[in-house]
Order: C-alpha cells, then sequence, then structure tokens
C-alpha cells in the first residue's frame, strides 16, 4: 500500500513527486486511524481495510449522462471519473489547471490527517479551477465525480480558488453503481475578499462505498459561502467539512439533509472556524434513519482569541424512524474570545406520535404519514439549499430514498 | 345517512381502567354534546373512537356504518367518514395544509378553491394555508384550522373535543355557525365534548349527556346544558362513591 512505486506510476513533475512522496511519509507517521481517537470516535474505521482496494493508475473512459441526472443542466461541467478530468465543457469563464501536467509547482495545503495526506500523495489528477477576480460565472458549475471501477481505491483533488469578488454557484455530485469501492475525495475552496460562493454537494454513491470526504473551505472578508451537503447513499459516508473565516465580516453557512437506511453509515464531522472579526457561521444538519443505519454528528464551533464579534450557530437534529438505528450527536464549543454570541443544539428522537395521530385523523393512509413528517422535517434544510435550480432533483432523489427504505 | 353506534364500550390503558360501560348512538345532522368535569375519560373517549394507539378496548363495540372501528387503524376510520378536532391541535413544521389536503383520500378533486373560500369564511389568511399546519397560531387560529379540515375532508361524523378552548366570542360563533351549517346542509352528525354551554348555544345540541368516571350517567335535551351551567357536576360526581382517579384524562 504505502509502496512508493505507486507514486512512481502516477503521472507528474518531479516537483509533484516529491510532495507525493513526503506526503506518504506524513501519512505513515501519522498512521492509520482508530476509533479510539476523538475525530473517529463511534466510526467503523477499523473495518477498512485498504490492501483490499486497488490504487487505480490509469484514466478511466468519459461517460454518458445518466438517465437520472438528464434533468440536471450540462452546459457547464466537469466529469471526474476515478479521481481522473475526463471530459468538460468547454467555457471561458474560469480556468480549468490539471496540476500533474503543470511545470512549475503550485502550493497545496493538505490537511495532516492520515487520509489527506493519503489523498495529496496518491491522487492521480488533481485540479484547480480557477475564477478571476470579479467574475461572475453564470450557471452552476457541475462537478460530476463518478466511482466507475469495481473494487478500486481512488483520490480526487479538487481545488477551488475563488479570487477577489467573484461569484459563481458549485455542484458537486458524487455518485457509483453497486460497486465495492474506496472513495477519498478532498475538495478545497479558497474564498477571496469579497466573493460569494454557493456550494451543493450530493453523495449518491452505491451501498458498498466507502468514501471518507473533506471539505475545506476558506473564507475572506466580507466573502460568503453558502454551502449545503445531501448525504444519500454509500455504505460508510463521511465528510469532514473545515470552514474557517478568515477575513473580517466573513460569513460560512453549511447545512446537511442525510438520510441513512440498511446498514448505512453516514458519518459528519464539522468545524466553524472563526478567526476574523465579527465573523458568522450557521449550521443546520438534520438527518433520517430507518432500518438499522447509523449516523453520527460531531461539531465543533471554534472562536479564535481575536474573533470579536463572532455569531456562531449549530444545529443538528435527527429523526429516527425506526428503533434499531442509531443517532450519535455530539456538539462542541471552543470560545476563546468574550464578545461572541454562540449557541448549539442537538435532538435525536422518533417521529412524533402526537404529529403521526393528527395526520392520520385526517385520513391520510399511515404509510404515507412518516413520508409527509419527513418531508416536513427535513423543509427547513431544503429552504437553505444555496442552489435552487437542483432542488427539484434532490426531493426527487431524496424521495426515492424513502420509498426503498420503507418496502 | 350515517351511524355512529357506541354499544357498552369498555377500555383501558396498561395501568387503568378508562371507559366503563359507554352507550351512545349518533346519526347524520344530529348534534349531542359530551359534558363532564375534569378527568371524566372525555377526551379519551374521543382518542378511543378515533384508534389512537395505547388505548385497549377491552369489551363492547364501535361502529361506523356497519364497520366494526374497533378493527381498523385512525386513518381507515377517517377515511370512513369520522373525524376529530382536537382540543390541542398539533404542530407540525413543513407540512402544510396544502400538503394534507393532497394526500388525504378524503379530499374532493376540485379542493382547491372551495379551502380558499373556507378560510376566508372562517377568518383564515392565505398564508395560513402555507406554513406548517398549526405553527406559531393561536388558541384560535388553530380551532379555525380544525374547522376548515372538518368541512373540507367532507366527514360524515364529527367530534369536537373542546372546540370552543382558545376562541374568542367571534371566533365561537363563526366556527359553531358554520358547523351548524354543516349539520343542515351537508347531513354531518356532531358530538361535541365541552365544559360550557357557550358554544352549545350556537351550535345547538339535540342530547346532552353527562359524562363521569368513564361512562354517560345521564342523557336529556339541551336544558341539561342550562341546568349544569346553574349546578355543577357534584350531583352526579357524589353519588359515585367509586371515585377513580383518571389522571386528568
Amino acid at each position: 500500500m504505502y509502496a512508493l512505486e505507486l507514486i512512481d506510476s502516477l503521472e507528474g513533475e518531479n516537483w509533484l513527486k516529491e510532495i507525493r512522496k513526503e506526503a506518504i511519509s506524513t501519512a505513515q507517521e501519522v498512521k492509520f486511524p482508530t476509533g479510539q481517537q476523538e475525530k473517529w470516535r463511534y466510526s467503523p474505521i477499523h473495518k477498512l481495510k485498504l490492501e483490499d482496494y486497488e490504487l487505480l493508475n490509469h484514466k478511466p473512459e468519459s461517460l454518458p449522462i445518466r438517465s437520472s441526472e438528464n434533468t440536471l443542466p450540462s452546459s457547464n461541467f466537469v466529469e471526474i471519473n476515478d479521481g481522473y478530468l475526463t471530459s468538460k465543457s468547454n467555457t471561458e469563464e474560469y480556468d480549468i489547471f490539471h496540476i500533474s501536467q503543470m511545470r512549475s509547482p503550485f502550493e497545496f495545503k493538505a490537511g495532516t490527517d492520515f487520509f489527506s495526506q493519503l489523498n495529496l500523495a496518491l491522487s492521480p489528477d488533481p485540479i484547480v479551477i480557477k475564477v478571476a477576480r470579479n467574475t461572475i460565472v453564470q450557471e452552476p458549475i457541475f462537478i460530476h465525480n463518478n466511482l466507475t471501477v469495481e473494487q478500486a481505491m481512488t483520490f480526487p483533488k479538487l481545488h477551488f480558488e475563488i479570487e477577489n469578488g467573484a461569484n459563481v454557484s458549485i455542484v458537486e455530485i458524487f455518485h457509483s453503481d453497486n460497486l465495492r469501492y474506496l472513495s477519498i475525495p478532498e475538495t478545497k475552496i479558497s474564498i477571496g475578499d469579497g466573493a460569494n460562493v454557493k456550494y451543493q454537494q450530493v453523495q449518491n454513491t452505491g451501498p458498498n462505498v466507502w468514501q471518507i470526504g473533506n471539505l475545506d473551505v476558506s473564507v475572506g472578508q466580507q466573502a460568503t459561502f453558502n454551502g449545503a451537503t445531501v448525504g444519500i447513499g454509500g455504505g460508510y459516508a463521511r465528510l469532514e467539512s473545515h470552514c474557517r473565516l478568515i477575513g473580517r465580516g466573513a460569513t460560512g453557512n453549511l447545512s446537511a439533509i442525510y438520510h441513512g437506511t440498511g446498514e448505512q453509515v453516514l458519518d459528519y464531522r464539522t468545524y466553524q472556524e472563526h478567526v476574523g472579526r465579527d465573523t458568522q457561521s450557521n449550521l443546520l444538519f438534520k438527518g433520517v434513519l430507518d432500518d438499522q443505519a447509523t449516523s453520527i454528528y460531531t461539531g465543533l464551533i471554534r472562536v479564535h482569541k481575536d474573533a470579536s464579534g463572532t455569531n456562531a450557530y449549530q444545529t443538528n437534529r435527527t429523526i429516527k424512524l425506526s428503533e434499531q438505528t442509531l443517532a450519535e450527536s455530539v456538539p462542541n464549543l471552543e470560545i476563546e474570545n468574550n464578545d461572541v454570541r454562540c449557541s448549539h443544539a442537538s435532538t435525536v428522537s422518533p417521529v412524533d406520535d402526537d404529529q403521526r395521530f393528527y395526520l392520520e385523523t385526517r385520513g391520510i393512509p399511515s404509510e404515507t404519514v412518516d413520508k409527509l413528517i419527513v418531508r416536513g422535517f427535513i423543509n427547513e434544510v431544503v429552504q437553505k439549499l444555496p442552489i435552487t435550480e437542483v432542488n427539484e432533483w434532490i426531493l426527487n432523489l431524496l424521495s426515492g430514498k424513502q420509498d426503498i427504505g420503507n418496502p | 345517512m350515517s351511524e355512529l353506534h357506541i354499544e357498552n364500550l369498555h377500555a383501558r390503558t396498561e395501568e387503568i381502567e378508562i371507559l366503563q360501560g359507554v352507550n351512545l348512538t349518533i346519526r347524520s345532522g344530529e348534534v349531542h354534546a359530551l359534558m363532564g368535569p375534569n378527568g371524566s375519560g372525555k377526551s379519551t373517549l374521543a382518542y378511543i373512537l378515533m384508534g389512537r394507539s395505547g388505548y385497549e378496548v377491552t369489551k363492547g363495540s364501535i361502529s361506523l356504518d356497519g364497520h366494526d372501528l374497533t378493527k381498523l387503524g385512525t386513518s381507515e376510520r377517517a377515511q370512513l367518514g369520522l373525524f376529530l378536532a382536537m382540543q390541542y391541535p398539533v404542530e407540525i413544521d413543513g407540512v402544510t395544509l396544502q400538503d394534507v389536503m393532497n394526500e388525504s383520500s378524503l379530499a374532493p378533486e376540485d379542493f382547491q378553491k372551495s379551502i380558499e373560500e373556507e378560510s376566508r369564511n372562517l377568518g383564515l389568511e392565505g398564508n395560513d394555508l402555507k406554513r406548517g399546519i398549526n405553527l406559531d397560531m393561536s388558541g384560535g387560529e388553530k380551532k379555525r384550522m380544525e374547522t376548515l379540515q372538518l368541512i373540507s375532508l367532507r366527514s360524515r361524523i364529527a367530534i369536537l373535543d373542546e372546540l370552543d378552548s382558545g376562541l374568542d366570542i367571534d371566533g365561537l360563533r363563526v366556527v359553531s355557525s358554520r358547523i351548524e351549517r354543516a349539520t343542515k346542509e351537508d347531513d354531518l352528525g356532531v358530538l361535541v365534548i365541552t365544559h360550557y354551554s357557550r358554544l352549545l348555544e350556537e351550535l345547538k345540541p339535540d342530547k346532552v349527556h353527562i359524562f363521569v368516571n368513564g361512562r354517560i350517567v345521564e342523557s336529556g335535551s339541551a336544558k341539561l346544558a342550562t341546568e349544569l351551567e346553574e349546578t355543577g357536576y357534584e350531583k352526579w360526581t357524589s353519588s359515585l362513591e367509586t371515585s377513580v382517579n383518571l389522571g386528568g384524562l
């Protein structure tokens, strides 16, 4: 697994090879995580065996558009199959760079944890998308991450550089059919001063996929990040999101809807990090669990010493449709400044009996009642989803999930 | 013509016997009032008629137009035309009246137009139909919403559990006259559970039943309600030595 030959088989200039080697050696030092570590508490990480998967070191083919996605706009897209950029639309609104083809070094800032280092070391085709200063990208950019090869282990790596005053919407979709797969993607979004980014992630992979994802956002002065993630698929699907509010007056909001069925484990770790003054963040995560599904939410609001005037809110609510489900929800605050307003809230509960009875007395069939309550429950997040053009598609995915979840 | 027939109904929770032989028949177009002291089991009777879980019918029967209701779930009872307007209507975030009408098998196809007209008549605003049902509504608004649903879902027999609580005098008049009209025009049969005779001045009952300790202890004409207003329930409660604590039900 750690063999350096793997790195030699990947495309890239020497400077990139050096970075990859260093990352491998850091990963070896950091070591594979265990469930005893706070960041991995409650997770089934001990069940993951990297040696069960094979690194994919050749570029797969481009795919036709899936029927489930043919209602989505297709004028502005980037297709990344198994970590390789395989197709993209022609545009002058932004630039796309293959890091592996760059002669001069690109400065990476990867996380220090095991999987971030592994992503840095083994990503075959890191991509940078750059939106120039004051550019307004008219249509959302669709990033289609397709996982296509049985038993593959892949490392999609995507950096967005959103320069000062730019405006862009990004929809990032992870999709796979039913295959065994390990996906370790990292998406990084650097948002310049006064820029405005809307980001919607949709994780719709198969039931035997392990996905350990990282979303890393930094927000400049008076800039805004409105992000959301929808978690539908995956066997074990994890998303660790860091939102760093660096510039004064920066805003970073993050919402999530996730729906676990079968034996799925959906794992969310969030960090709202207030570095600059007068920054604000609002987080709302709502989960639905059925069958024997598990959800894990741990969230930290961290307010740095100089971040006076911070407003930070964090809410996680989970509704359980079956008694065999398990939901862990751990909110945390770490505040080093007195001039702040912060709150966190967390609830885990079954469908409210009074609500169920009320709707049944209106002649709504019992099997529809729970669906209606669940739809109402997630509606608060639906209202906050940042890119309204894709809401209908997302709601369709979610309602399809409910039909499968309640046979 | 519909008929809700309750015969010798006994029911209990795990801990306690609540209904101890209820006999009552309500037909289309009739208004029956059920009055009784706190904790006598009136709301529980409403729940049991509607099939709420947590209660076991141990003896007797409930039927609506010949259908044995005790074998049916709540939504199936509602689909046969039984409606319960709740004392404390539940707030449901994200589920609108529109959703309820879309999903209820009772809603007529052309409900859209009539619901707007009915809601205006009942003093509800257009926005009330688009927000989460009962969400952030005053007590009175919730009762207007209950009435709107009762009318719009074309129920045959309605149980009104303290519909008057929360309504001011004007609201009470609007709501009760609409229900009164439904008894005349649409043959709605009604069981009104109330503490006060005020509602009954508007919604004139054909019969008044006094309910104490899980059963009807006296039935009479509308005059009985007026008598109650003066004397209270003492006459009936003191005669029952086997007073059971029904835990505020």
